[in-house]
């Protein structure tokens, strides 16, 4: 216990010191339009709602100009997704009491917002893709929603992270606030049932 | 490439697509939010900063001496409040003064029955 507090700990300094490549942002602005869409997807896969996700990635950007603007750039990504992921664990808790209070009500507005949301509906696809492939891309984008959507929170964000964002494991457990190692078990576990859950839809 | 490695790159590029194709109404509603927040850190004009402040004293003022100065019709309702509590005084006076002869009566009447039955 102490070992993984000790090692988040480290995790939140070494913020500062990442080595980076160049960033495609210099100020606020130009990284909140960088972020923004993929913040907006990552918090609609975990609540199953577009509103609220919109509510929740709005709650995010505030924080981060509000408390954060005057880091440097390189810690915004990591600051940001940190704030994400406790906008998003706030939003679980409160679903959790609210479903226990309300059982007769359980997540039924999500359920329909889930039933007519196509994430790849309005694809105009890739330029060099036939409509066949577009339409396969389609049915697997939607096939992988469905899947993330299904695997436990922790494990989904630690896929979303280092997966689709490409944050480093350091990175990663900042986000989070947890240690290394508990990202890599997510992370790992996470994969092995994506790829279980996708396997029929995968051109391995 | 492992067969992780390409795994994972096959969900990222879905991923990327996903991104890409996000509706018009969610772009638009995420420039709203992102304008708001970008918003909250533009500083006040220090150009306009006293004059604001000192037409707010002033209205603070007007309004304390507005509030605080007695009119007319206060006063005679405070007129009205005095009267009455001095009409309700005399009233109770009265009823006291009354009560202290039955008072004496009692008294006498409590004596009689004492030597009348000692």
């Amino acid at each position: 216990m102490k070992q993984q507090t000790h090692k988040a700990s480290q995790s939140q300094n070494s913020i500062a010191d990442l080595a980076a490549a160049p960033l495609p942002y210099s100020n606020v602005e130009d990284f909140l339009k960088f972020i923004e869409r993929r913040a907006f997807h990552m918090a609609r896969i975990n609540t199953g709602d577009t509103e609220t996700a919109l509510d929740i990635v709005q709650d995010a950007m505030y924080k981060l100009v509000e408390k954060y603007s005057h880091k440097t750039a390189k810690e915004w990504k990591p600051l940001f997704y940190r704030i994400l992921s406790s906008k998003l664990t706030d939003y679980y808790r409160r679903k959790a009491i609210r479903d226990k209070v309300f059982i007769w009500s359980k997540s039924q507005t999500a359920d329909e917002d889930q039933q007519f949301y196509d994430p790849a509906a309005s694809a105009p696809g890739r330029a060099s893709e036939t409509p066949d492939q577009m339409l396969m891309r389609s049915q697997r984008i939607n096939r992988l929603n469905e899947s993330v959507q299904q695997l436990p929170n922790r494990q989904r964000q630690a896929f979303m992270l280092r997966c689709w964002e490409g944050l480093s494991t350091i990175e990663t457990a900042a986000a989070m606030q947890c240690s290394e190692g508990s990202v890599k078990t997510h992370y790992s576990r996470a994969m092995n049932s994506l790829r279980e859950m996708l396997e029929d839809y995968r051109n391995d | 490439m492992t067969k992780h490695s390409k795994f994972e790159a096959e969900l990222r590029d879905d991923l990327h697509t996903l991104e890409e194709t996000t509706g018009a109404p969610e772009i638009f509603r995420l420039a709203q939010a992102r304008n708001r927040a970008l918003a909250q850190t533009e500083p006040t004009s220090g150009k306009l900063r006293w004059p604001v402040m000192g037409a707010s004293m002033a209205s603070v003022l007007l309004a304390t001496v507005l509030i605080v100065q007695p009119d007319s019709t206060e006063l005679s309702s405070q007129v009205d409040n005095q009267l009455g509590t001095q009409l309700a005084t005399e009233m109770i006076i009265d009823d006291s003064i009354e009560l202290y002869e039955d008072l004496d009566f009692y008294y006498w009447l409590a004596e009689t029955d004492q030597n009348g039955t000692s």
